[in-house]
């Protein structure tokens, strides 16, 4: 079931979230730091070879982010940088990579405040990532929990179940976000924009999964085994627990792969119209909030790389269900 | 059919009246009404304040609030939008033909394109064409929505070919300048929508027509010996198209999503973009008005498709 | 194991259905009605330590009759007995009691174990629900029954997956015989087994009517298997029970016009073979 691009698949998307993980020591600078005399500064190129054409086996970056020619600074591992708390516990200064002061390494350039890019990319796949996985899981429970009860009773259950979620597809998704979003605080504190981003989005995600489900429960009740276990006397928590659900996994763990990195990109949308993840807190969405000025479109090419970081994942992710789903290709949605 | 169309009418009404109650009653959970947005103004005085408040009627209960919106509604004014002064209905007419524009235009485009390419992937015997058009649309899928957008403008705004923002009505001038102008314009909004629709779409129409050709009777006319180009045209495409059919329904609020966004970004003057300026400054009336018309929007979509439906599929008829 | 009842003192009927009635279909307010019966007034009754056959022709209501039998269907009105009394208004209990005591086996072997359950588990589900006996006790049953239908102790730990058709409906029947029921219901059980080898369990299971006053009702279409067995034969015909008697006079002298075609149909060895 796993090999050849599904593989890739896995291991690229297992290095992103590993990276997102240690955010914090992967990333050469601290997401908030400013350098402000390096304001919209393009990403730093990175030589092996330099003015005279000697080979180096450490790679290094010239002074002033590339100007200063005659400055030579080489990437270390393991360097001193700003401060911060691994895994939220230990304090720690050390970082993955990066250049001694006063040389600076922006892989991805900087921001109108000079902040680095890439560390705000990585420190903004902890937010994006996780809030996308999350609404994930509340859309799938809840589709699975209204959707298997309306599969499995039947009845009047089924029916309301039903219509709700006519009405849920019935609407478009992203004004029914934004309806969603507009009702609930605007100016809330980062952790509570946080979690309400998680909540809307997962939960007015539920009606997709919960067809899908209740199809599933509906085929699944009449199996034979489930009415012979019903002769038996069996309940509909045994019966949903020991015959239904074990069936119903790949379908679930398929639903996950779609379901996620589109919940991923609907907070990108989300925070990039505002309505997401708020600065300072960086997160995939609100990054490429900036780019939107035209003075940053023409002369900062740079501002629009943090986009493709989603994209890389959700291709990842689409792959893998298509793995899962078998040869015929899932359709998304 | 008369009784189906008139039940799904019905239906349609129904569902706008619970949307209109539900939008209402989730305005009064809503910390900060337009005022309270206005304060971050400081020259505004509580004084001021409470007396807008008042003029404009946000000091009053839900329901009397509610009841004057439905007196409103009847005069074709759908309440009154603070920001802009004016009825909510004036304001969202001309935007709500933008939007239509926009998004009519993307859907003949990308269903068109979404049609030759998924037929195309289906029935080429190329391996290397099916793979090249998979993988392109697998990564034109992946591609956010925002930075398909982005990545147009700053291909514009590099070559300069293409005019960014608006939509460029010029007052003066004859019709066929000014509709060369909004053509113009329509180039950058249009392509970003059908890039962003086109993806799935391909997806449904290879499998929809892999089906088809892979029924039965499909099998059986191949074995009288009709010919492969008149078995596509005549048998398998449409019996592809019912599914695509239902699809249809669905992909119009997939549009009209989408729209929004790149609404948003290219600075399109809909539907969307009001609404999201409107959410911003709380601009109530607007809000609840442009949800409504898009619920609309999708709901003639899909009566539109389940009339098709049941014009085209036969099976649907015995049913009833 | 089932309580030994002389046949002789048996009055009450094991079970007895009277006045059974199952529509299909919804009588709302704005549809016409679009009702259909699938059992139409049914008086039937089965006698304990009995072979009696249910036949008749696809769609007359047989095995609907069975599933209201078992539970697996609420008739729309009408009684099921179970030792004279209403199962339907009895408590609980009764109710459990009544669930262990008549089995059904259904018609299609594949659907009918679930795939990724071993052949043991398969057959000892109904002891795990009912919290019958340790885990080793079910395990032994298990082996026990697996033996009697012949099925080697090797395929013990195998998923059902593994098994052919015929023998998953092996392991269907070891699970009704499991929990010692008084009656089973086999519903066209036996379409998806050789000759020989419905022969042999035919065998066993008129062994068991003898030593345990196993009641059996067989549901199908082959008279000739069923006449070798079954004692009484009663006929449906359009959700209704036209005919009914003893397996011999159903032979010889069918009244109702289908069973007239049944018995013509049935195919005779000519005369030289062996009988």
């Amino acid at each position: 079931m796993i090999r050849g691009k599904s593989a890739i698949a896995c291991g690229v998307l297992a290095s992103i979230h590993g990276l997102a993980l240690v955010a914090n020591f992967a990333a050469p600078y601290s997401f908030a730091a400013q350098q402000r005399e390096f304001a919209w500064a393009p990403p730093t190129s990175v030589h092996w070879l330099d003015r005279h054409a000697h080979f180096h086996w450490r790679p290094f970056v010239y002074g002033t982010n590339g100007a200063d020619e005659s400055r030579m600074y080489p990437l270390r591992f393991f360097v001193r940088g700003a401060s911060y708390r691994f895994a939220g516990l230990f304090p720690s200064s050390r970082h993955l990579f990066g250049v001694d002061a006063p040389g600076v390494l922006f892989l991805l350039g900087t921001d109108g405040f000079g902040r680095d890019q890439f560390s705000r990319l990585l420190a903004g796949s902890r937010i994006s990532l996780t809030a996308g996985w999350l609404a994930a899981i509340l859309s799938l429970a809840l589709g699975t929990v209204l959707g298997g009860m309306a599969g499995y009773y039947g009845g009047w259950l089924d029916d309301l179940i039903m219509r709700m979620s006519e009405i849920s597809l019935a609407l478009p998704w992203l004004y029914l976000l934004l309806a969603g979003r507009a009702f609930l605080p605007l100016d809330a504190p980062s952790s509570m924009a946080y979690l309400i981003l998680i909540s809307v989005v997962g939960i007015l995600g539920w009606a997709r999964p919960a067809r899908l489900i209740r199809g599933l429960a509906l085929s699944l009740r009449e199996r034979g085994y489930v009415l012979a276990a019903r002769t038996f006397g069996a309940s509909g928590p045994y019966l949903l627990r020991t015959h239904i659900l074990p069936d119903a996994a790949p379908v679930l763990l398929t639903q996950m792969a779609l379901l996620a990195p589109q919940y991923i990109m609907a907070e990108v949308t989300l925070s990039f119209l505002g309505l997401g993840i708020d600065e300072p807190v960086p997160s995939w969405g609100n990054m490429l909030a900036g780019v939107q000025h035209y003075h940053v479109l023409t002369s900062s090419w740079w501002m629009l790389l943090p986009g493709i970081a989603p994209a890389v994942v959700a291709l990842c992710c689409f792959t893998i269900a298509d793995a899962l789903a078998g040869r015929r290709g899932v359709v998304p949605l | 059919m008369i009784r189906f169309a008139v039940r799904r009418i019905f239906h349609a009404a129904v569902l706008l009246v619970l949307i209109s109650l539900c939008s209402f009653a989730l305005l009064q959970l809503a910390p900060g009404d337009y005022v309270d947005a206005m304060r971050l103004d400081v020259s505004i005085s509580p004084g001021t304040a409470a007396a807008l408040r008042s003029r404009y009627g946000l000091d009053r209960s839900l329901p009397s609030r509610y009841f004057s919106w439905w007196r409103s509604v009847v005069r074709g004014e759908f309440g009154v939008s603070f920001a802009y002064g004016m009825p909510v209905g004036s304001l969202l007419w001309p935007r709500m033909k933008n939007t239509l524009l926009l998004a009519a235009i993307a859907a003949i485009g990308s269903w068109f394109i979404g049609i030759l390419l998924g037929v195309a992937t289906a029935i080429t015997p190329s391996r290397v064409l099916e793979h090249v058009i998979r993988s392109v649309m697998s990564a034109l899928l992946s591609t956010p929505d925002v930075l398909i957008g982005l990545a147009l403008l700053l291909l514009a705004v590099r070559t300069g070919l293409f005019p960014i923002g608006g939509m460029g009505l010029i007052d003066s001038g004859s019709t066929s300048a000014r509709a060369r102008d909004v053509a113009a314009h329509l180039v950058l909004p249009v392509t970003a929508l059908v890039l962003i629709s086109v993806p799935v779409l391909v997806r449904y129409v290879e499998a929809a027509v892999r089906d088809a050709l892979r029924s039965p009777f499909i099998q059986a006319a191949r074995a009288h010996g009709i010919a492969p180009w008149r078995i596509l045209t005549g048998y398998a495409l449409p019996a592809a198209a019912n599914p695509l059919i239902s699809l249809f329904g669905y992909s119009i609020g997939g549009l009209v999503s989408s729209s929004l966004l790149v609404e948003v970004i290219m600075g399109w003057p809909g539907l969307g973009s009001l609404l999201l300026e409107s959410i911003f400054s709380r601009d109530v009336h607007v809000v609840i008005g442009a949800t409504l018309v898009s619920a609309l929007f999708l709901i003639t979509g899909n009566l539109i498709a389940d009339l098709l439906l049941y014009a085209t599929d036969p099976r649907i008829r015995v049913e009833r | 194991m089932a309580a030994q009842v002389p046949l002789a003192c048996s009055s009450t009927p094991l079970i007895a259905v009277h006045g059974l009635i199952k529509e299909y279909g919804r009588r709302t307010l704005f549809s016409r009605a679009r009702v259909t019966r699938a059992i139409d007034n049914v008086d039937f009754h089965l006698e304990n330590a009995s072979a009696m056959a249910l036949i008749g022709a696809s769609g007359s209501g047989k095995s609907t009759l069975a599933r209201c039998i078992v539970g697996l269907e609420s008739p729309t009105s009408g009684s099921i007995n179970y030792r004279g009394r209403d199962i339907r208004r009895a408590p609980r209990g009764e109710r459990s009691e009544y669930r262990r005591n008549v089995q059904i086996v259904f018609q299609e072997p594949a659907a009918t174990i679930n795939p990724r359950f071993t052949a043991e588990a398969a057959i000892s589900e109904p002891l795990r629900i009912a919290g019958i006996g340790s885990p080793r006790e079910r395990r032994e049953a298990a082996l026990y029954w697996m033996g009697q239908l012949g099925l080697p102790a090797e395929y013990a730990k195998r998923p059902a997956l593994q098994l052919s058709g015929g023998e998953r409906q092996r392991l269907a029947i070891a699970r009704a015989l499991i929990s010692s029921p008084e009656a089973i219901i086999f519903d066209e059980s036996f379409s998806a087994l050789d000759l020989p080898l419905a022969s042999r369990i035919l065998t066993l299971l008129a062994g068991l009517r003898q030593s345990h006053n196993l009641t059996c009702l067989f549901i199908g279409h082959d008279v000739t298997m069923l006449a070798r067995i079954c004692s009484e034969v009663a006929v449906m015909y359009a959700g209704r029970i036209v005919e009914r008697e003893s397996m011999q006079t159903f032979l010889r002298s069918p009244a109702h016009r289908y069973s007239r075609d049944l018995v013509r149909s049935i195919p005779h060895l000519p005369p030289g073979w062996p009988a």
